[in-house]
C-alpha cells in the first residue's frame, strides 16, 4: 500500500517535482504536448493555441488572485497594453516578435506598477473596482490616442516570424505559444517555492501577520502585480499575432471576468488549476458548440444558440457553488482517497 | 511503348485536371456549401439574427429552384458573439472542417477586420454586407467585396436629404457619437455634410459606447440651441438621446445612419421616436411596392416561421441582396466553378440590379467596393414602421 510522498529536507520540500511519478507524467504531457500537432487538425491546433495564451495570462492573475489574494478584474487592460505594444511596434516601426513579446511584457508591468499603488491601501471589493476601472481607463485612452493606437480602427499585425522564420500557420505557431507556456509555467512554480512566493501566500492569509512577520507588504503587493501584469501583457502580445488584428473591442471587460472564472474553476493558488481552468471554461465552450451544431441542423437552431449560453453559465455556476476548490480540489480529494485507501485519512 | 504513352498521358493529365477540379473547396457535383460568421448570441444578435434567416431564406429558395447550376446550396453558419478572435476562429473552422466555398456572412466591421488577412491568404470569394468600412475595401483585397456605403456616406446622403429636401440650411446643427469605429465614420458624414453646405456646426459630443444616461449632454445640446441633431450612436443610445430630448422638451430632427433603421430603436424611444430620420441603401421591409421586397417577404412567409419572421429586419434585406449577388456571380461561372471565377465574375459586375434593394452594384479592377444609393426612411413610432421620404441618392 501506498503511503504519501514525504518529504525529509528543505530542498526535497521546495524541489519542482516532488516525486518520480510526478517527473514521468511531466515527461509525458511534455511528449504530448510536442507531437500534438502532428495529429492535432489545423483548427483544433488554432483553438489550443487560443486556449495556451489564455493559459499565459491566467497564470499570471492566479498568481496574483489565487497566490496573493489581491483580485483583480482589470487583466483585459493589462492584456490590451501588452496587445497594442506588440502591435504598434511590429506594425509600424517593423520590430521583431523576438522584441515585441517582452516589450508587450514590460509595458504591462509598467502599466501594472501604476496599478498596484492604489492595492497597498485597498483590499476585496475596493479593490476590484479599482482595477476594473483600469480597463476602462486604458481603453478610453487607446481610443483617444489615435495617433499612436490608430483609435477605433485597430491594427492589423504582420505574420509572426522568428530569427527570420516565418511562422505561416497555427502548427509553426504553436510551438513558440508552447514554449512560452512553459516558461509561464516554470516561472510560477518557481516564484511559488521561493522566498517571495511564501511572502505572497502569507499577504493572501492575513497581511497584518505578514507584515508582523517582516514581510515587506507593500513591496510583496508591487511585486505581485507587477510580475502578474507581465504574464498577461505578453498573452496579450501573443493574442496579436494570433489573431493578427487588434482594437478594443478584443479586450472587452468580459475577459476579466472569465479570467478570474477560469482560476476558480481550476483551483485558486494552483499553477495546473489555472490550466486546467483556462482548458475547462474555454473548452466547455467549444464542446457545447459542437453539440449544438451537431443537434441543431445548418442553422444551429436559434433556441440552442441561446441554450448554449444558459448550459455555459450554469455550469460555472454550479462549479462556483458546489465546488469552491475547483478542479484541483476533486483531484486532489481522489488522489488521497486512492493513496490512503482503504483508511478515510 | 509509344502508343500507350500516347494514350495514356493524356489520361494521367486528365485525371489529373479532373482531381484539380474536384480539389476545388466546398465544391462538390452536387452542392456548394458557404460559410456565414454572424453574431447569433449577445446584444448585437439583432442582427446576426436577422441576416442568417435572411440567408436561410435565399438558401431553401435557391435550392427550390434546382439549386446553381444543378448544385445544391448548403450554408455553414457560425456564431463569433460579435467577437473578433471568435470570428477569425470561427473562419477558420468553417475552412478546415466544413470546407467553404465563400463567405457571406461576414459580422461586424471588427470582426471582417480580424477574418481579412485569412480571406485574402486563401482566396476566399467573400462579400460583405453587414458592416462597411473603408478599411475592408482601401486597400482592395482581391477577394473581398464590399457592398453598400460606408456610415459616412449614408450620413453624408443623409444630410444632403436635410439640406435640399426639408430646408434645414439654417438650423443649428449638433453631433453626438460614440467613442469607436462607427462613431467617427458616422461624424465623418456629418463633418463632410457641414463642410458641403456651409452650415453652423453648434456642438459635438462624443460619448462612451454603451453609455446609458445622455441628461448632461442633452441639456447641453439645449443651451447651444441645438434644432437638428446626427447620432452616431446604436440602438439603445440613439434612443435615449430622443427620449432625453422630448423630455427636455426639445423640438430636434434627428437623422441617423442605417443602425437607426430598426423597429426595436422605436419601440425603446416610445413616442420619443416618431419622426426621425435613418439614411440607409435597403429600403424598410414593409416597402412591398419595392419588387425585391416583396419577393423576399413572400420567401420568407414560405420559409419561415412567425417567429421566425420577427426576427426579420434592414439587415435581412441587406443579407438577402448580397446573397442575391453571389449567386449571380456563381451562376455565371456555370458548372467549372471556381474561386478564382467568382472573384473576375464578380469585378466583372457593372450596374447588377437586386430588384431595388440595392442601387446598382458595381466592381471593377482594383474597386472592391460598390457604394449603393441611399435612401432615407422616417420612422413611424405609432404602427412601428418606416416609410421611405426620399429618391435613391448616389453617395459621394
Amino acid at each position: 500500500m501506498r503511503t504519501g510522498v514525504i518529504q525529509e529536507s528543505y530542498g526535497e520540500l521546495i524541489s519542482l517535482f516532488r516525486n518520480p511519478t510526478q517527473t514521468y507524467w511531466t515527461w509525458a504531457l511534455a511528449i504530448i504536448s510536442l507531437a500534438a500537432p502532428l495529429v492535432l487538425t489545423g483548427h483544433v491546433t488554432s483553438l489550443v493555441n487560443g486556449m495556451m495564451i489564455a493559459a499565459v495570462g491566467v497564470i499570471g492573475l492566479n498568481l496574483l488572485t489565487g497566490t496573493t489574494g489581491l483580485i483583480s478584474f482589470g487583466h483585459a487592460g493589462f492584456l490590451a497594453v501588452g496587445g497594442y505594444t506588440a502591435a504598434i511596434l511590429s506594425a509600424d516601426y517593423g520590430m521583431p516578435l523576438w522584441l515585441c513579446l517582452p516589450a508587450g511584457g514590460l509595458m504591462a508591468a509598467a502599466f501594472g506598477l501604476l496599478v498596484g499603488i492604489p492595492s497597498l491601501r485597498l483590499k476585496g471589493l475596493y479593490l476590484a473596482i479599482t482595477t476594473l476601472a483600469f480597463t476602462i481607463i486604458i481603453t478610453h485612452i487607446i481610443l483617444s490616442a489615435e495617433s499612436i493606437t490608430h483609435g477605433s480602427a485597430g491594427i492589423s499585425t504582420p505574420r509572426p516570424a522568428i530569427f527570420g522564420l516565418e511562422l505561416a500557420t497555427d502548427k509553426s505557431f504553436y510551438y513558440l505559444i508552447l514554449a512560452i507556456l512553459t516558461l509561464a509555467v516554470l516561472g510560477s512554480a518557481n516564484i511559488k517555492r521561493s522566498r517571495i512566493g511564501r511572502a505572497f501566500l502569507a499577504i493572501r492569509e492575513q497581511d497584518i501577520a505578514a507584515r508582523a512577520m517582516g514581510i515587506p507588504v507593500a513591496r510583496y503587493k508591487l511585486y505581485a502585480f507587477v510580475v502578474s501584469s507581465f504574464y498577461a501583457g505578453v498573452a496579450g502580445a501573443l493574442m496579436a499575432y494570433h489573431i493578427r488584428f487588434v482594437n478594443v473591442d478584443s479586450f472587452s471587460l468580459i475577459l476579466s471576468i472569465e479570467a478570474v472564472s477560469m482560476i476558480i474553476v481550476g483551483g485558486l493558488g494552483s499553477t495546473a488549476g489555472a490550466v486546467i481552468g483556462v482548458v475547462f471554461v474555454l473548452g466547455l465552450a467549444e464542446v457545447l458548440n459542437y453539440v449544438i451544431n451537431l443537434t441543431g441542423g445548418s442553422l444551429g437552431s436559434l433556441s440552442a444558440l441561446e441554450l448554449k449560453g444558459f448550459i455555459y453559465g450554469l455550469t460555472i455556476v454550479l462549479f462556483l457553488r458546489f465546488e469552491p476548490d475547483g478542479l484541483m480540489g476533486i483531484y486532489r480529494e481522489y488522489k488521497n482517497r486512492w493513496i490512503n485507501w482503504p483508511f478515510r485519512y | 511503348m509509344n502508343w500507350l504513352l500516347r494514350g495514356t498521358l493524356p489520361a494521367a493529365l486528365l485525371a489529373i485536371g479532373t482531381a484539380g477540379a474536384m480539389a476545388e473547396p466546398g465544391v462538390t457535383d452536387d452542392k456548394i456549401i458557404l460559410g456565414a460568421v454572424d453574431p447569433l448570441t449577445g446584444p448585437p444578435s439583432l442582427l446576426g439574427k436577422a441576416h442568417s434567416l435572411a440567408l436561410k431564406v435565399w438558401q431553401e429558395d435557391v435550392n427550390a429552384r434546382g439549386g446553381i447550376n444543378g448544385r445544391k446550396v448548403e450554408i455553414v453558419f457560425e456564431d463569433d458573439g460579435y467577437v473578433p478572435a471568435r470570428a477569425l476562429q470561427a473562419l477558420k473552422k468553417m475552412v478546415e472542417v466544413d470546407d467553404i466555398f465563400g463567405l457571406i456572412g461576414t459580422s461586424g466591421s471588427s470582426q471582417l477586420a480580424a477574418m481579412m488577412p485569412l480571406i485574402n491568404e486563401l482566396g476566399i470569394p467573400t462579400l460583405n454586407n453587414m458592416a462597411v468600412n473603408s478599411h475592408h475595401f482601401d486597400p482592395p483585397l482581391n477577394p473581398l467585396f464590399v457592398v453598400g456605403p460606408t456610415y459616412c456616406q449614408e450620413i453624408g446622403a443623409g444630410m444632403t436629404y436635410l439640406v435640399e429636401e426639408l430646408g434645414l440650411k439654417d438650423e443649428k446643427y449638433a453631433i453626438a457619437f460614440q467613442d469607436d469605429e462607427f462613431g467617427d465614420d458616422v461624424r465623418c458624414g456629418y463633418l463632410a455634410g457641414i463642410e458641403k453646405y456651409g452650415l453652423n456646426n453648434v456642438l459635438e459630443i462624443k460619448f462612451k459606447r454603451g453609455q446609458k444616461d445622455f441628461s448632461a449632454e442633452m441639456l447641453r445640446a439645449r443651451a447651444a440651441g441645438v434644432n437638428v441633431l446626427v447620432s452616431g450612436g446604436v440602438v439603445a443610445e440613439h434612443s435615449t438621446l430622443m427620449k432625453e430630448a422630448a423630455k427636455n422638451r426639445m423640438d430636434i430632427t434627428f437623422l441617423g445612419a442605417h443602425s437607426a433603421h430598426l423597429t426595436p430603436v422605436q419601440a425603446l424611444a416610445e413616442s420619443a421616436g416618431d419622426g426621425y430620420y435613418a439614411a440607409d441603401y435597403v429600403p424598410p421591409l414593409t416597402a412591398l411596392e419595392v419588387p425585391g421586397v416583396a419577393k423576399f417577404m413572400g420567401l420568407a412567409n414560405t420559409y419561415l416561421s412567425d417567429a421566425e419572421r420577427d426576427s426579420l429586419n434592414r439587415y435581412s434585406l441587406a443579407g438577402y441582396a448580397g446573397a442575391l449577388i453571389f449567386e449571380h456571380a456563381m451562376a455565371e461561372c456555370g458548372t467549372d466553378l471556381t474561386r478564382a471565377c467568382v472573384i473576375d465574375k464578380l469585378e466583372g459586375l457593372d450596374g447588377f440590379e437586386t430588384g431595388g434593394l440595392l442601387g446598382p452594384v458595381t466592381y471593377g479592377k482594383g474597386n472592391r467596393h460598390a457604394p449603393t444609393a441611399v435612401t432615407v426612411v422616417q420612422s413611424n413610432a405609432k404602427d412601428k414602421s418606416f416609410s421611405i421620404v426620399s429618391e435613391r441618392m448616389e453617395v459621394e
